[in-house]
């Protein structure tokens, strides 16, 4: 991994995550007590060997919710991902190919969208629109695509300026066909950056959304996870075994996923230093 | 190899000179819009024709306005004012399919050819591409076949097609961006400093090969270059540029021999420096100039025949004078 730049660690940390939730349903088979964990009446008992996370507030086993709540965290992550990455990426190869009104039209949205206050925002579309599993991904999606439109239109006013693209318009190739065959492409390294970046902040936003109650209760996650945690008093009892290992799967699930970001981020400007404006 | 050397290759014949306009614009004005200066007149009042078959070298300093005419003349800029015309038509006034037939017969080739290909395409789909967008291969062997031929005639082998942009050097980049300037068979080559971005021995070679193609295949070229001596030896005509205009034209033997414009003169002694010129009213040489009068300075001089075929734009030349 280290021959193309990415963080070997960020790669582990990323893949457990993945793995966890890819074979969530697998490993969860292997608990003591099955599919579910070990069931127990007993609340906020401690890790034990039929229990090796201990129980929630009502008996339930911590790790099979835990292996369950991957799932749910990193399916919205990538979803949410995915759609603010195609968001942004359609937007700023637009905006930066088309260049002149559209790019100013487009321009002003997403300097809207910078400024406004994210999070709040977030808060009052997650309250208005109800707690479920796609309008979490709808709201971090729409959300979360200026800086990805930002850096997008940016490089793909580079490769406007660039000949290779004045030659294709002398050739009598179309503004589509551009786009789509080459400035497309050009841009990719950094929309796949931008979009394990996406996937961390995803991650981490669904977790606040969730924390504060305004995720999917039927599906839980380890944001929510914390949540009942905290409003159930686990605090109170003590019982860390109920949001520690939540919180560190998504500390590191989202640190794994910011260090592969940053790493393709740091090869994909190094791979296109020679790229620029010749006039 | 073979040595260039002055009249190596084709001198202007009577018929070239004769035979009609096939790509040209007339007093064409291009200013670049600047918010600090208020604009920048790259072209002020530029009028150039290329015969076909002909090579026709486009000679001058850095910022005499060149590129933005070979530009222009290529369709790929549009001028403030003034005319482009491709047989008798205008560009400006032509439809999609008269546009598209001039896209295919007109083909630029640019002055970086590191940049002048896709970094993310192999170099046979970066040929092949002008066939696919004008459809001009029915099937894969027969664009195959087409890029094959196109290649091997600017010396690119197989080897060289299945790589991408960043695995070939300078002189193999260039002949790359010539084939695909070639894979069209058009009629007119614009080709900005083609060489200036690569050692002597390379450019050598790429110059020979533009030559033979251009012999096989009977297209003209626009050769833009600030060498002189590759200017003398290979073109058939020569057009001084100097402050955004053509300040003489005619037959490179000609010119070549016995300059007119006295900025002619200084471009071939090695004295001329167009950072000094006058970009006011009058002559843009009318500061340096040893001849100057007092015309010179009061407006800029108009086309003045002195010949077949040969032109320059100074007062000296006058029929007043």
């Amino acid at each position: 991994m280290k021959r193309f730049g990415y963080s070997p660690t960020g790669v582990e940390w990323a893949g457990i995550a993945l793995i966890l939730a890819v074979f969530a349903m697998t490993l969860m088979s292997f608990l003591p007590g099955g599919c579910f964990g070990m069931p127990s009446s007993i609340p906020y008992l401690p890790p034990s060997s039929s229990n090796f996370l201990g129980t929630n507030d009502i008996g339930d086993d911590v790790l099979a919710i835990l292996l369950q709540g991957s799932r749910v965290s990193l399916s919205i992550g990538l979803l949410g991902a995915t759609v603010s990455t195609l968001f942004g990426t359609v937007i700023g190869v637009f905006a930066g190919f088309m260049g002149g009104t559209v790019d100013e039209a487009l321009g002003s949205i997403t300097d809207f969208f910078l400024v406004v206050p994210a999070l709040p925002l977030m808060i009052l579309l997650a309250a208005y629109l109800g707690p479920s599993f796609m309008n979490v991904v709808m709201v971090i999606g729409l959300l979360w695509w200026p800086t990805t439109a930002r850096m997008v239109r940016a490089r793909a006013r580079q490769i406007r300026g660039s000949p290779f693209i004045e030659g294709l318009m002398g050739v009598g190739a179309r503004k589509p066909y551009i786009m789509f065959r080459h400035v497309l492409p050009n841009v990719w390294g950094i929309v796949l950056a931008r979009f394990v970046l996406a996937v961390s902040s995803s991650i981490l936003l669904e977790a606040g959304l969730s924390f504060i109650g305004l995720g999917d209760p039927q599906n839980p996650s380890w944001g929510m996870m914390l949540h009942f945690a905290m409003t159930r008093g686990a605090l109170l009892h003590g019982a860390w075994w109920t949001f520690v290992p939540p919180g560190i799967c998504i500390s590191f699930s989202s640190l794994g996923f910011i260090l592969i970001g940053m790493g393709m981020e740091s090869r994909y400007r190094s791979s296109t230093k020679s790229i620029g404006d010749v006039s | 190899m073979k040595q260039l050397s002055p009249k190596s290759y084709e001198t202007p014949s009577q018929r070239l000179l004769d035979s009609a306009p096939l790509l040209g614009c007339r007093d064409v004005v291009k200013i670049f819009k600047s918010y600090l200066k208020g604009g920048f007149t790259a072209l002020a009042g530029a009028s150039i024709s290329i015969r076909r078959g002909e090579l026709l070298a486009l000679i001058g300093e850095s910022g005499s306005g060149k590129t933005t005419l070979a530009k222009i003349l290529a369709g790929l800029i549009q001028p403030t004012s003034g005319e482009v015309f491709f047989g008798d038509k205008p560009l400006a006034k032509m439809g999609s399919k008269d546009l598209l037939h001039f896209r295919r017969k007109v083909q630029f080739v640019p002055q970086y050819p590191d940049l002048a290909l896709d970094p993310t395409w192999y170099i046979y789909d970066s040929i092949a591409e002008p066939l696919r967008i004008h459809k001009e291969a029915r099937t894969r062997e027969e664009e195959l076949e087409k890029v094959r031929s196109v290649s091997s005639r600017v010396g690119l082998g197989l080897d060289q097609l299945r790589r991408k942009p960043r695995d070939l050097s300078g002189g193999e980049l260039q002949r790359a961006v010539l084939a695909k300037a070639m894979v069209l068979s058009p009629d007119v080559v614009i080709a900005d400093e083609p060489t200036s971005m690569l050692d002597p021995s390379t450019q050598a070679k790429i110059v020979h090969q533009l030559l033979e193609a251009k012999k096989e295949n009977g297209f003209a070229v626009l050769f833009v270059t600030h060498d002189l001596s590759l200017a003398e030896a290979i073109s058939n005509r020569v057009c001084v540029m100097l402050g955004g205009s053509i300040v003489e034209s005619g037959a490179a033997s000609d010119v070549f021999s016995s300059p007119l414009h006295p900025y002619t003169l200084s471009l071939l002694s090695g004295s001329a420096s167009g950072l000094e010129m006058n970009r006011g009213t009058g002559c843009p040489f009318y500061s340096q100039c040893d001849a100057r009068m007092g015309a010179c300075s009061k407006s800029s001089p108009p086309e003045f025949m002195t010949g077949k075929a040969r032109s320059v734009r100074c007062w000296l030349f006058g029929q007043d004078y």
